[in-house]
């Protein structure tokens, strides 16, 4: 009796190890779940915690939020010729999806910066486009006080209600003013804080990766790799388009552990949006699209337990709801069981969580690999992306993921693009894929 | 030199030295003014950068007002999460250093578990500032105690990973709090009020105005200049806390300002230069022409009086030689000279002599007055001339009644103008004749005198002579000894002025010299002397 | 001997032609400057006067024209132009002689009788007249157009001495008037008898002793004349 009593009740509480929050049709979906849903009872262990947002449905047209964007283009001199020209053409297609009382404002810089658009409302086409019109390139590259120069323009129309960013694209290092990945990434830092997210572009293979990604990542903003500049009118009209389906900003999801559990770190994130003190676990999340699914991974480690049902953690996602325009938060509450069996737990995979940790453990073996391929190790990164991708692929087939294959070829290629010139290009590839949402590497989100 | 030339020469420099001298010196002042303008540009572009730099003090005034607010606003408590949270909350900075009324660190904790990754890396960088007492002797020198003996608040720049990083402090008694401003945070909240450059087209002037920080990297530039490589900035202009090491440098292309003003100085300067060239170059002109009309008109009279005398002499030759043809076909005839026609052509021979000497007469003194008059030597003898003209003035001093009388012993051949002396001589016998009348004698004499070799002729005659205070004045052209008309005297009174412009032409003179008669006594009537110096003096002209 | 006269006032021209005939010059006579480079170029003058203010071509001009045409062709300028630079010019131009008017008769024929002097003597020997003749009591230079009568210096026309050579020449014999004007007188049409008479007449009364008595030119009457 006793026995079928602790059956019935433990599954009862095994149902609620899976904590969704009822979402209503305007609330970003919130889903958390650990990479077991059973934990092993006094036993020390490793386990992954695992929190998906997704965005919700726009309402169509009206309920999409207004856009406050300043373009910044780099005009210096390795952008003549029909770079700059793909550029003029990639603003006016992004002008072309704004609506009339969306602002924008273009931004170009070389060794100074040159304010072509003052933040004005996308209704004003013909002064916006004689702006466009009068980019021309030569000279330096003064990335830091063109993207400042940007965010002042932003400021000016700077409204709670609106999606707010800089559109950062360069083909070249930054050589005027700052010009530091740590740097640059501290100025994402600032401007994250007021609100303002930076998505950078990389054109060409000519551009410092690494800052262009720490400005994205630390800003909560996103980071495209764009090879050839025919590409780009085609993804500033994506992006642009995805700009208007964002709807939630300021996304900040903090993960509050029970006692007998500590955070280890965040799998496959920007350090600068991590916090991480004592039980709690702070992460500043980029903005959600609709539709569009977001996640983060954190390693824990268990301290021996007792067998319990234990509420493990707390989680609340706080954001700004576009819909709404109004804060907006979800809160839910994780439980697990500590049992002894053994079998139950190694049962009690959750494919989900173990494929999105796997991602992310690859992601972090990648930096890694780029790590040791920048020391010159070639060798030894070549190895461990063939790893990487070995572990990926038999993950693939384990869970039946069809992500995890992706990735897995992915991975080999880049195995196979350590050397020379296509280094060079792969290195960009990764370090995009590295910050990318995994679910959105097919999209130019910006 | 001709005097037209030398009145040219003189107009000329009339002209030129002044405009020359105010050219010069305007020159350099314009010089000295465009150096001026330049320097004052140039410190214009450092008023400038000041201001510039009082901008950006603007900037960081509001900067730590902002700073001052959250810092006060810092929830007094020791617990690190609620510090956490406050600071996470303030847009400008994330980190800060607590210390308390002792100097002793309150926030971040130094205890594991508690202190984040940040906050760790914050400690570390910041090690020597509340390790190394800086805070806390500002804490203990400072406000702490209420008594504001030093100041209670300020910057702390201190270099650290090759950055440099910024902390704002303030002490209000109870504590010390030291924000953290990134250099980055500072930077942005400058660049992005720092201009940027006006778009191509609408900014017109050639400049750039750097700011750098603390290593000479530039920070951020605006302006359309690009600067040469060994290009040195116009001004460079420190700045202030807490950015004393940053710099402000302008750039700027050479001439902007002072080479238009220097244009346009200069521009002045010619155009004033013009102007007085103008109005001096009229004067003289005006003067030139004033003065060479003068030349003009004498050299018309010349024309005139030269057409005039051509015009006399032709009709006059006509008549002269249709006489002389009369009076040799006459005396083919075998005529009495008695008879009337003889008369008759002696009179229109004698009449139509004395108009020629008048004309000559006429034109010489024309010649005289412009000093133009000239003598040409050529080697004659003297008495032969006056042969010639006693000749040819027989028939005129015996109509007069003048018996001729000749004592001449100049037959040696001498260098004079004849033509000159038949003049003098025919000049001094019309007075004869005209004033002289009475005495009824006329004695010519001359002689050949050396050193110097000359030729002296004496005039004598028994008129009423020329008192002694006269004996100047006769000289003089157009007196006569009575002006009145009735009184029958005759002539045009430059006969004697005349004479003796060509006696002196010769180096010698004309004048009237005491009566003597063949004893030596004095005796009534008048003497003239002529003295022809043979060598050329220096009043002959070439 | 030919003597070109170039002069545009008629009055003065006339009466120098008058005058140099008389003196036994044939005369051509020229109204402008044009006309007498015409007029030299076809009659070969071997004296030229030139007035210096003429129509057409000055004199001046005329004498450089004539002068490089015949370097030794005497020229004497007869102007009213008399300023000392006008005869320095005309001296300069290679003129020999330059009288100024208004002149006196005397004074052309004393000129006249100059420059052909210097031209009798610049011929070559064999055209010259013999530098001495005796006619009667007359020594006679004739390149020098002179006599000596006695102690007295006779100055003498050109024609004078043709008479006295072409007499001397037929020394005992009668000239008939028509021998003389043929000889002595370079004309067209033989002027009236009066004319011979008339200078033969004037040519005693010089270089006769006794002009009233004439022993040197004899009259022979009704044909003419003889040097005993």
């Amino acid at each position: 009796m006793l026995s079928r009593l602790t059956a019935a009740i433990t599954s009862v509480l095994a149902l609620a190890c899976f904590a969704a929050a009822p979402a209503n049709a305007q609330q970003v979906r919130v889903e958390t779940a650990l990479d077991h849903s059973v934990l092993q009872a006094n036993q020390k262990q490793t386990a992954y915690l695992r929190t998906a947002l997704t965005g919700f449905d726009l309402p169509g047209e009206r309920g999409r939020a207004p856009l406050n964007v300043a373009i910044v283009i780099d005009k210096s001199g390795s952008m003549q010729g029909t770079k700059i020209e793909q550029a003029k053409a990639a603003a006016r297609a992004a002008l072309a999806q704004l609506r009339d009382d969306d602002i924008v404002a273009i931004v170009a810089y070389d060794d100074t910066v040159e304010v072509l658009v003052p933040a004005t409302k996308a209704s004003d086409r013909a002064s916006i486009e004689r702006g466009i019109a009068r980019l021309s390139a030569g000279g330096m590259t003064a990335l830091f006080g063109g993207v400042v120069k940007g965010a002042t323009e932003v400021r000016k129309f700077m409204t709670r209600d609106r999606v707010n960013r800089v559109v950062l694209l360069s083909d070249g290092a930054a050589n005027v003013g700052p010009a530091s990945a740590s740097e640059l990434g501290q100025l994402g830092r600032s401007l994250r804080k007021e609100g303002i997210a930076v998505t950078t572009i990389g054109l060409g293979l000519g551009y410092n990766e690494d800052l262009m990604v720490q400005l994205a990542q630390a800003s909560g903003g996103q980071h495209v790799f764009i090879e050839h500049e025919r590409q780009l009118a085609q993804v500033f009209k994506e992006g642009f388009g995805n700009l208007a389906s964002i709807v939630a900003k300021e996304v900040v999801v903090k993960i509050r552990l029970a006692e007998g559990l500590r955070p280890v770190k965040v799998l496959g994130r920007a350090a600068e949006s991590i916090d991480i003190v004592g039980q709690e676990v702070t992460v500043q999340m980029p903005a959600l699209y609709a539709r569009q699914l977001d996640d983060l991974v954190l390693e824990l480690e268990v301290r021996p337990l007792p067998p319990q049902n234990l509420q493990v953690a707390t989680v609340d996602v706080s954001y700004h709801n576009v819909a709404t325009n109004a804060a907006d938060k979800v809160s839910m509450a994780l439980r697990a069981e500590f049992t002894d069996d053994r079998e139950r737990w190694s049962r009690s995979e959750v494919p989900a969580v173990r494929v999105a940790v796997l991602e992310r453990v690859a992601n972090e073996q990648s930096r890694q690999a780029i790590e040791l391929r920048d020391q010159g190790r070639v060798e030894e990164a070549k190895r461990l992306m063939q790893d990487n991708a070995k572990t990926l692929h038999e993950g693939a087939s384990k869970y039946g993921s069809d992500t995890l294959d992706k990735l897995s070829k992915e991975y080999d290629f880049d195995a196979d693009n350590l050397e020379g010139e296509q280094w060079n290009r792969q290195r960009k590839v990764i370090q995009r894929r590295n910050v990318q949402s995994p679910y959105q590497l097919e999209q130019n989100n910006f | 030199m001709n005097a037209n030339a030398r009145l040219g020469l003189l107009l000329s420099a009339m002209v030129v030295v002044p405009l020359v001298a105010v050219g010069f010196v305007g020159w350099r002042l314009v010089g000295d003014q465009e150096a001026l303008a330049r320097h004052s540009v140039e410190s214009g572009f450092g008023e400038r950068l000041k201001s510039l730099d009082q901008a950006v003090q603007t900037i960081v005034r509001g900067y730590e007002r902002d700073l001052a607010r959250y810092a006060a606003e810092l929830p007094r408590t020791t617990d690190p999460q609620a510090l956490r949270e406050a600071l996470g909350r303030q847009p400008r900075t994330s980190l800060a250093l607590v210390l308390d009324r002792k100097g002793r660190l309150v926030f971040p904790p130094l205890v594991a578990g508690i202190v984040s990754q940040r906050e760790l890396a914050f400690l570390e960088r910041t090690r020597p500032v509340w390790e190394g007492g800086l805070l806390e002797s500002a804490a203990l020198l400072g406000a702490l105690d209420g008594k504001a003996s030093g100041p209670d608040r300020g910057w702390i720049a201190y270099f650290f990973g090759g950055g440099q990083h910024f902390l704002w402090w303030f002490a209000d008694g109870r504590r010390v709090v030291a924000l953290e401003v990134s250099g980055i945070d500072l930077m942005t909240e400058l660049v992005s009020q720092l201009p940027e450059t006006p778009v191509a087209g609408e900014d017109t002037s050639d400049e750039r105005t750097v700011l750098a920080d603390a290593t000479g990297r530039i920070v951020y530039q605006w302006g359309s200049r690009a600067p040469a490589a060994n290009e040195r900035p116009k001004a460079t202009v420190g700045m202030s806390e807490p950015l004393e090491s940053w710099t402000l440098r302008h750039f700027a292309a050479e001439s902007t300002l002072p080479g238009a003003i220097a244009g346009t100085l200069r521009t002045a300067l010619v155009a004033g230069l013009a102007g007085l060239g103008l109005a001096l170059g009229a004067g003289a002109w005006l003067i030139w022409r004033a003065r060479t009309r003068e030349s003009r008109l004498a050299a018309q009279r010349v024309s005139f009086v030269n057409q005039v005398s051509h015009e006399l002499k032709t009709p006059l030759t006509s008549i002269r030689m249709y006489a002389d043809l009369l009076k040799s076909a006459h005396e083919d005839a075998e005529l009495d000279e008695a008879e009337p026609a003889a008369r008759h052509l002696a009179v229109i021979t004698r009449e139509s002599d004395r108009l020629s000497r008048l004309i000559k007469n006429v034109l010489t003194f024309a010649r005289g007055q412009e000093n133009r008059l000239a003598i040409a030597r050529r080697e004659v003898v003297a008495d032969d001339i006056v042969t010639a003209t006693l000749a040819t003035h027989g028939p005129a001093l015996a109509q007069a009644r003048i018996a001729v009388e000749t004592d001449l012993a100049a037959k040696a051949s001498i260098a004079l103008d004849p033509d000159a002396v038949e003049q003098i001589l025919s000049n001094l016998l019309s007075n004869v004749e005209k004033y002289a009348r009475t005495g009824g004698w006329v004695k010519v004499t001359t002689r050949v005198l050396a050193g110097p070799v000359r030729l002296v002729m004496r005039v004598q005659d028994r008129g009423p002579g020329i008192p002694t205070a006269q004996r100047e004045q006769v000289f003089e052209p157009f007196w006569r000894a009575s002006d009145r008309l009735s009184d029958g005297v005759t002539g045009t009174g430059i006969g004697l002025d005349i004479a003796r412009r060509l006696a002196r032409l010769h180096g010698g003179d004309l004048a009237v010299v005491d009566s003597e008669g063949s004893d030596g006594q004095a005796v009534a009537g008048a003497t003239f002397e002529l003295v022809v110096l043979a060598e050329p003096g220096p009043k002959d002209a070439s | 001997m030919k003597v070109l006269i170039a002069e545009d006032d008629e009055g003065i021209r006339l009466g120098l032609k008058e005058v140099l005939e008389g003196e036994g010059y044939t005369v051509i006579e020229a109204a402008d400057g044009q006309e007498a480079v015409e007029k030299f170029k076809s009659s070969d003058p071997e004296l030229v006067l030139l007035d210096i203010m003429m129509p057409k071509m000055n004199g001046y001009d005329v004498c450089k024209v004539l002068l490089a045409l015949k370097p030794s062709l005497p020229v004497i300028f007869v102007s009213a132009k008399s300023e000392e630079i006008d005869r320095v010019v005309g001296l300069e131009l290679g003129a020999d002689d330059f009288i100024s008017k208004p002149f006196g008769v005397r004074e052309v024929v004393a000129r006249m009788r100059a420059v052909t002097r210097r031209i009798f003597k610049s011929l070559a020997p064999e055209r010259r007249d013999p530098e001495t003749v005796q006619v009667g009591h007359l020594v006679v230079h004739p390149q020098e157009l002179r006599a000596k009568k006695g102690d007295e210096l006779i100055d003498l026309s050109l024609r004078d001495v043709r008479i006295l050579l072409l007499l001397q020449r037929e020394k005992g014999r009668v000239v008939s008037r028509e021998m003389l004007f043929n000889d002595c007188w370079d004309m067209q049409y033989l002027p009236n008898s009066r004319t011979i008479d008339q200078h033969i007449s004037k040519l005693r009364k010089r270089v006769e002793l006794d002009s009233n008595n004439p022993t040197l030119i004899t009259t022979v009457h009704g044909v003419g004349y003889r040097i005993e």
